[in-house]
């Protein structure tokens, strides 16, 4: 073996804090050598971006670091801050989590890259912007003499990134340091930027230490793999090894709670249950003020011409990226958001159009859990307290007693124990707040609950209890389900059914099977093709058929079928003519080409 | 009942995306609502609690130190003018320049700011948050026309205003209230609604609303309370804010009159007599200093305490 790149030993960071010392990170070892890429993975709390910041020098003033960190021989930890800034950004570079808040948003991209350029290279003017194109395209970036002098907010998610990437690269670091780069990308939009990852290691022969807290992101980048949890290294071997052979409790855990693409599909068990929900034609429109003082407000589709039902027991999973209106949908049904047209059937009683207070009384019957567990609970209420809230409006003659002994076995049924009724939503870790979230949209006994994205916020291991619970309870109690989500794999766990959408229209419906077996729709395989896969052996070889592009604004999408912008099948007719749903076999498809493809 | 099996959550309660605190373990598990909680914890903030006793203190003093003093308050002395305090001679803080019992005076003045100051700034409180809440939280057109109600009151000169109600009802110190409440509540609305507008996108506001709870009730149990960190700050703020706009409406002659007397016009009077007689200016400025500390430190420890999420620290 070469000689390592950057070899950790016994790296120890403490952190002071008013409760004591934190622990962030205890006696971690590692070696990476040149052009090697290592996973860190790890749930939150684990210390991965903390290990990664002390390599950085990057600490926080409460923080301290000790241990050793060599990185090309020379001795990181206590060098002076002056030092460690020629390092920083010229042999290590970092690419973030968030490409939007770690761009200036005042600089255009080609400033921000001509500083890190004048900084470390002493390069200005022309020679700089030279060399700018040269990174700019190496990464992919359509149109890249434009693009030097737009600003970052001008620019898509996937582009930051790019744009991120691309900087980072400027000065040919030895080692590039990527913490979550794709977490707060769309699904397509990861696929696309861990094959450029992928290619520009080949290319520039990078070291890369990746950070994620997605196995599957890891499976298919990494060489090696380091597990972390409580701030110790759990597992490390090589990529395979851990996957297939890990040796750790904690690894084995870790792997099962990982979502796949390649499970088992919850059975429907009722047959012919009572139909809970109608859903014809719905629409939403917003009005967007634009800017002027005469400009006309644009109309914004979020919703277009959904139509749907659902049983008693059954489960709709919803799926789509970032714009797709699948969050509308959720909030059209519940009549959270007035529909601007279409009709949306409760139990045999028409909502869409009622106006609020009369709404009101079917609230009972339908239910909403959210993405943020904390978010979604009162900081100032106690537990106890919002889980009574539903109860009081709609049986406020319920005496102290009978509604403490109401929200106890509430909390009892999604694996909370009553007595901590009385704490504050904060002290709560994420899964237990998405329990009380739970209970407290099933105290009233609803006959339709819809999870908007209800476990994207959590840890894998948590997000599979709560899945199981889910499954669980409606088992138990035959809820109607919609199940919102961007995750395809933790969809499948769930859903009887699957409904694809894509700027606000429907691609696909189909029974959930199926869909995963057979997919139609061009969107619904792009989709299936960039999630990720947790098996390093299957995902390294996949033949992936990604979508190009970003996904449009919703504001402006293009005309005829939505998808064309970024398929592979795209024909005349896509662009003249928008595809009607239409039955193959027993799914229903929206696609000009639906019977070649 | 349902089939219910007792299976409680094993995850660890550190855990979590959210980076929810530790500490659970210590808080004790009886009933509890957000003022007995707050009432704990304002009970171990020692400065929060200094200043409440102070201005306990002060509050019985004032309306005691009048009624059991010897000296009048309102009555001049040409025999004893601007004697300066002493501990034996029986003015305590000296004499004022027509000879009256600067003692007597300074609780006098006391009673009247610390009034003016607290129900001033209650009025404002009352009508500001109720009309920025109920602004923020229908929005639309309705928030833009109580807005622009706002913005037209905000165009009316203060000076103006006071001058037309004494013209209109004659010199009285409740006018003084109603003019001062009459402008403070235009920046508490403006504040309140402001937060209003932020608090109304979260998610726990949607939640309510899911659940069928009336608009009034969302304002009344989940936005006002998620407000208090904020208004308890500007009320500690708007009260020493209030005591001086009233001494200087007093300076201008439009205030309090004589023989009675507030600690801005007890300021404004011993700042005149500086040189010759300075303890006319240091015992009502002492009073009023030590009263604005008191809300300051009172109004902190009262934000912390009302809010859950500071307590597990301590």
């Amino acid at each position: 073996m070469s000689q390592a790149l950057l070899e950790v030993k016994d790296l120890n960071v403490t952190f002071a804090t008013r409760d004591g010392p934190v622990h962030a990170v205890k006696d971690l070892c590692f070696k990476l050598a040149p052009g090697e890429v290592l996973g860190i993975v790890g749930e939150s709390g684990s210390g991965k971006t903390q290990a990664a910041m002390a390599v950085l020098g990057l600490m926080a003033d409460n923080g301290r670091v000790s241990g050793s960190i060599r990185f090309e021989g020379s001795e990181l930890v206590g060098l002076r801050e002056s030092a460690l800034r020629e390092i920083r950004g010229d042999r290590i570079a970092m690419v973030f989590q968030d490409p939007m808040t770690s761009l200036n948003p005042y600089l255009t991209v080609g400033a921000q890259m001509g500083l890190v350029l004048r900084e470390h290279r002493g390069l200005k003017g022309d020679a700089a912007k030279a060399e700018c194109l040269r990174l700019l395209e190496a990464v992919h970036i359509t149109d890249p003499v434009s693009r030097l002098t737009m600003y970052p907010h001008e620019l898509s998610g996937g582009m930051r990134q790019r744009v991120m990437i691309a900087t980072a690269l400027l000065c040919q670091p030895a080692l590039l340091i990527a913490d979550e780069p794709t977490t707060a990308l769309d699904v397509t939009v990861q696929a696309q930027i861990l094959a450029l990852m992928a290619e520009l290691r080949e290319s520039f022969g990078t070291a890369i230490l990746l950070i994620t807290h997605d196995l599957g992101v890891a499976a298919g980048t990494c060489d090696r793999l380091l597990v972390m949890k409580n701030g110790e290294c759990q597992e490390q071997g090589p990529i395979d090894a851990c996957f297939h052979n890990p040796k750790t409790e904690y690894a084995r855990e870790l792997l099962a709670a990982v979502p796949r693409l390649n499970e088992e599909v919850p059975v429907l068990r009722f047959g012919n249950s009572e139909r809970v929900l109608q859903v014809n034609d719905l629409a939403v429109q917003y009005p967007v003020e634009q800017p002027g003082l005469f400009a006309k407000p644009k109309i914004l589709r979020a919703l277009d011409g959904v139509s749907l039902e659902l049983r008693a027991g059954e489960t709709l999973g919803v799926v789509g990226e970032s714009g797709s209106g699948k969050s509308t949908l959720a909030r059209a049904v519940l009549r959270l958001v007035r529909p601007t047209s279409g009709t949306v059937c409760l139990l045999g009683r028409e909502l869409a159009q009622l106006p609020e207070n009369e709404v009101r009384e079917s609230r009972r019957d339908m239910q909403l859990v959210f993405q943020d567990p904390l978010a979604a609970l009162d900081p100032r209420m106690t537990v106890g307290e919002t889980i009574a809230e539903p109860l009081q409006v709609f049986e406020p003659s319920l005496s102290d007693a009978d509604l403490t002994a109401r929200v106890s076995e509430a909390m009892l049924q999604v694996g909370l124990d009553p007595e901590w009724r009385n704490r504050y939503p904060h002290q709560f870790s994420g899964g237990q707040c998405q329990r009380v979230g739970i209970a407290r949209a099933l105290i009233l006994k609803p006959k339709l609950l819809v999870c908007d994205e209800a476990v994207s916020a959590l840890d894998v291991t948590v997000q599979a209890q709560i899945v199981s619970l889910l499954l669980e309870l409606q088992a138990r109690l035959g809820l109607a389900l919609i199940f919102i989500s961007h995750d395809l794999a933790v969809v499948r766990r769930l859903s009887h059914r699957v409904l694809v959408m894509y700027l606000g229209k429907v691609m696909e419906l189909a029974d959930a099977d199926e869909l995963y077996r057979n997919p139609k729709h061009p969107y619904t395989r792009a989709l299936m093709a960039a999630v990720p896969i947790p098996d390093p052996r299957l995902e390294k070889t996949r033949v992936k058929a990604l979508a190009k592009g970003d996904v449009p604004s919703p504001l402006a999408p293009p005309g005829g079928c939505a998808f064309r912008t970024r398929c592979e099948y795209v024909i005349e007719r896509c662009g003249a003519e928008e595809p009607p749903l239409v039955e193959v076999g027993t799914a229903r498809v929206a696609c000009w080409r639906v019977w070649e493809v | 009942m349902t089939d219910v099996t007792p299976r409680v959550a094993a995850e660890a309660a550190p855990t979590g995306p959210v980076g929810a605190p530790t500490g659970a373990t210590s808080i004790p598990e009886a009933p509890r609502s957000l003022w007995s909680d707050a009432w704990l914890t304002l009970r171990q903030n020692r400065a929060a609690m200094t200043a409440a006793i102070v201005l306990g203190l002060l509050v019985v003093l004032v309306l005691l130190g009048p009624v059991v003093s010897t000296y009048d308050y309102a009555k001049p002395n040409w025999d004893e003018i601007a004697v300066p305090p002493s501990l034996t001679g029986g003015h305590l803080f000296g004499t004022d320049s027509l000879g009256r019992d600067l003692f007597t005076r300074t609780l006098m003045g006391g009673r009247l700011s610390l009034l003016i100051g607290i129900v001033s700034t209650l009025v404002s409180l009352v009508i500001g948050i109720a009309w920025g809440a109920t602004a923020g939280f229908i929005g639309g057109r309705v928030d833009r026309v109580m807005m622009r109600i706002v913005d037209i009151l905000y165009a009316l000169p203060f000076m103006f205003l006071v001058i037309l109600l004494m013209v209109l009802f004659g010199r009285n110190i409740l006018l003084i209230f109603v003019a001062i409440g009459a402008i403070n509540w235009l920046d508490m609305a403006r504040i309140v609604r402001g937060q209003t507008l932020g608090l109304k996108q979260r998610e726990f506001i949607e939640a309510a609303r899911v659940s069928g709870v009336k608009p009034g009730r969302i304002i009344l149990r989940h936005i006002v309370p998620n407000l208090l960190g904020v208004v308890v700050v500007y009320v500690t703020l708007t009260i020493p804010q209030v005591i001086l706009v009233e001494s200087f409406l007093s300076f201008l002659g439009l205030g309090v009159q004589e023989p009675m007397t507030s600690w801005g016009v007890m300021v404004s009077d011993g700042a005149m007599e500086m040189e010759n007689a300075p303890w006319m200016l240091v015992f009502p400025a002492a009073f009023l200093a030590v009263t604005l500390f008191c809300f300051n430190y009172l109004g902190d420890g009262l934000r912390d305490a009302l809010d859950p999420r500071d307590r597990s620290g301590r």
